[in-house]
């Protein structure tokens, strides 16, 4: 016998235009798989928020639908809402509340069992790295540690799905290896995660599976491996020159390589990314034929792609402007 | 519902003890007022802005006489002083029941003829006595124009009995309060008013700031457990004031309530129920704490002045009149003067509806408000 679960998270032809005007979210569609760990990766008012918010039926459609659990959002609210645990952008924490009690507040909206709620608010509380804070007003909290509070509150109510944006804005170094590392958690005891960001560097770390959206539409996905791959390559190459006077098409034809983009800084100097398959082998070969086509070589380097080159690839701009 | 209920209640009460902002207008507003209104009461009185009217209903030169001295007669203090303005008989009447005159005399037919005759002659004083300090004005006017016309006839010799005029006083209400009394029960009122207002305006303004109000309307939890809780954890908020208002009052005005305090207890949680959404608008519109404060303050001394902390709703023009029953302030300022000083309950029952009304349609405004703010997060 196959049983076929559906999936968790089920997006068909999403759109939502705020005030009649503003096209946040344009004709998404996607799906999460049970334990899978998709991150949304895009830069500022790509509508990532605003596919959340529509998630958890903070917002409506203006048309399309979305699933959780199999369950249409906007008519089973309150059972959705238990069923997700939400961490905003905005942390949405009462400043004049103690950690304790943010929790407790919490507990008793979601209903969770009178019984549990002790014990399961000390372990959010360790689980945060909040313990010996617990008792002071939420506005004391440094922004690492009221996001790390915004983190467990949401988990505190045990739900599969879990929906966290912009885990790691305004947040030190020490809170984000902490919540990341929560989150590699929550993933290993099965839960299906989404989460919004527009770090590529927590998007590689994380994710399995990433969705890049820009003005409220997908532009790519897969997992970031594959991304780097289809897009960009296995290596960048970096080269550095002098009073360069051709064009991309020109120097793609002399190396015979495919030359990503070209900049042109302040200096004078030129830097040339070009994309490669085979490092190491197309390093030398590339130094050389430049040399020959009368282009001296100042300074070169090698990396691995990054997202950011996928998304410099894909729309002409970077993720971060 | 009901452990959403008292967690909301909950919160709501840690939130004002661990910011208590609001209770510094809920104690100044109503105490500047108090303080303007004596020095206005007693430095300037009612100047000529009150009408008290006249109707002659007799021809003979007698009548005309006691008219002319009613007309002619000139304040020689500072108190209280009012010009006469002559009406007909069923103008006057008119006037008098809609309220916008306050008192008006009548020289009744045959008060010629009962002087010449040697029998008493009457006059009548119509007054609307809501206040004593105002019929105590009125009725001073007309004794002295009494002793006027029954020249020679002075203190300390002067016997009624044989006076062409009889003063005969009578009133409809055992005892009305004076000027500064009434004051001080309606500093206690407004103490409540600006506090529940501004109280809930601070609440909401703060949970908008910090935006955790998002993690109260994402829950689970049916909207509706989430304004109950508002307005209920707004009650002993409010109440709380008056551990400091009536004492205040108490010792420097030596008022206290007359009517049940029963019904006045009702009287102060009806007000708080139905004036709670108000702040939550204030709040949802602001958005922020010190903007919250400012616009309760300005709404609730608006709605105090336009809802018969000025002057009695009755005595200002129509179109105010009916600007100030779409107040809630009115309501509460009528029950709460009428209860504090008389044991009654006449007008109860429409000042009550009312109020209910306006809790009750605050709150379904309240919450399609809130609807649209989630959305627009
Ligand atoms: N409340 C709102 N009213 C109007 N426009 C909004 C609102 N919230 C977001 N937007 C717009 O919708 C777009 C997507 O925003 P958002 O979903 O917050 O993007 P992201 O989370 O990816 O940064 C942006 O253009 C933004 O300006
Ligand atoms: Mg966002």
């Amino acid at each position: 016998m196959v049983i076929v679960l559906p999936f968790m998270v089920e997006i068909r032809d999403l759109t939502f235009v705020y005030d009649g005007q503003v096209k946040a979210v344009d004709n998404l569609s996607f799906n999460i798989e049970q334990g899978e760990i998709l991150g949304l990766l895009g830069p500022n008012g790509a509508g990532k928020s605003t596919t959340v918010k529509l998630l958890m039926g903070v917002l409506k459609p203006t048309s399309g639908s979305v699933k959780v659990a199999g369950l249409e959002v906007s008519e089973n609210l309150a059972e959705i809402r238990r069923r997700i645990g939400f961490m905003p952008q905005e942390t949405a924490l009462y400043h004049e509340l103690t950690a304790q009690e943010t929790l407790e507040y919490h507990a008793e909206l979601y209903g969770v069992p009178k019984n549990e709620i002790d014990e399961r608010i000390s372990r959010m509380l360790k689980l945060a790295g909040l313990t010996d804070r617990k008792d002071d007003l939420v506005r004391t909290f440094s922004g690492g540690m009221k996001r790390r509070l915004a983190l467990v509150r949401s988990i505190l109510h045990d739900s599969d799905l879990l929906i966290f944006d912009e885990m790691s804005l305004g947040v030190d170094v020490q809170s984000r290896n902490l919540i990341w590392n929560r989150v590699r958690d929550m993933k290993r005891e099965g839960r299906t995660i989404l989460f919004c960001t527009n770090y590529m560097d927590e998007a590689e770390a994380l994710a399995d599976r990433l969705i890049i959206i820009d003005h409220g539409r997908i532009i790519t996905e897969g997992t970031p491996r594959e991304l780097k791959q289809q897009h960009v390559g296995e290596y960048l190459i970096e080269v550095m020159v002098d009073d360069f006077e051709h064009d991309e098409f020109w120097l793609s034809q002399e190396i015979g390589l495919d030359v990503d983009s070209l900049v042109v800084g302040m200096t004078g100097s030129t830097l040339i990314t070009v994309k490669s398959d085979d490092g190491p082998k197309d390093l030398p070969r590339l130094i050389t034929a430049m040399s020959n086509a009368g282009v001296p070589v100042k300074q070169v380097s090698m990396r691995e792609p990054s997202l950011d080159d996928v998304f410099l690839s894909l729309t002409g701009s970077r993720l971060r402007d | 519902m009901l452990r959403e209920l008292t967690a909301v209640i909950k919160k709501d009460l840690r939130q004002a003890k661990r910011d208590p902002r609001f209770v510094a207008p809920s104690l100044i507003v109503p105490f500047v007022l108090l303080l303007v209104y004596s020095i206005l009461w007693t430095s300037v009185g009612g100047g000529e802005s009150f009408y008290c009217g006249l109707v002659v209903l007799d021809d003979t030169p007698q009548a005309e006489n006691m008219a002319a001295i009613i007309e002619n007669m000139r304040s020689t203090t500072n108190h209280t002083w009012f010009s006469i303005q002559r009406y007909n008989k069923s103008e006057a009447e008119r006037l008098f029941s809609e309220g916008s005159l306050i008192a008006y005399i009548l020289i009744p037919e045959g008060f010629g003829d009962n002087i010449s005759s040697g029998e008493k002659a009457n006059i009548i004083l119509f007054c609307n006595n809501i206040n004593d300090d105002v019929v105590k004005n009125y009725i001073h006017r007309v004794e002295a124009a009494v002793l006027l016309f029954n020249q020679g006839a002075y203190s300390p010799d002067f016997n009624q009995t044989d006076a062409p005029i009889a003063i005969e006083e009578s009133y409809s209400y055992s005892q009305t309060p004076g000027n500064l009394e009434y004051m001080g029960a309606s500093a206690i009122m407004l103490s409540v008013i600006v506090c529940a207002v501004a109280g809930q305006a601070l609440s909401t303004a703060s949970e908008f700031e910090s935006k955790a109000i998002y993690e109260t309307l994402n829950s689970p939890s049916p909207r509706t457990a989430i304004i109950l809780g508002h307005t209920l954890a707004s009650i002993p908020r409010t109440l709380l004031i008056l551990f400091i208002t009536l004492p205040i009052v108490y010792i420097s005005l030596d008022v206290v309530p007359i009517g049940n305090p029963i019904v006045l207890f009702l009287i102060l949680l009806i007000t708080i129920l139905a004036l709670v959404p108000f702040g939550e608008m204030i709040g949802i519109v602001t958005k922020k704490r010190e903007q919250a404060l400012l616009g309760s303050v300005l709404f609730s001394v608006v709605c105090f002045l336009m809802g018969g902390g000025l002057a009695p709703v009755a005595i200002l023009p129509i179109e105010f009149r009916i600007f100030s029953v779409l107040l809630p302030i009115t309501h509460s300022l009528t029950l709460w003067n009428r209860v504090f000083f008389l044991n009654t309950t006449t007008g109860l029952v429409f000042g009550f509806t009312a109020l209910v009304a306006f809790w009750v349609l605050g709150t379904i405004a309240v919450s399609y408000m809130t609807g649209r703010e989630v959305e627009r997060c």
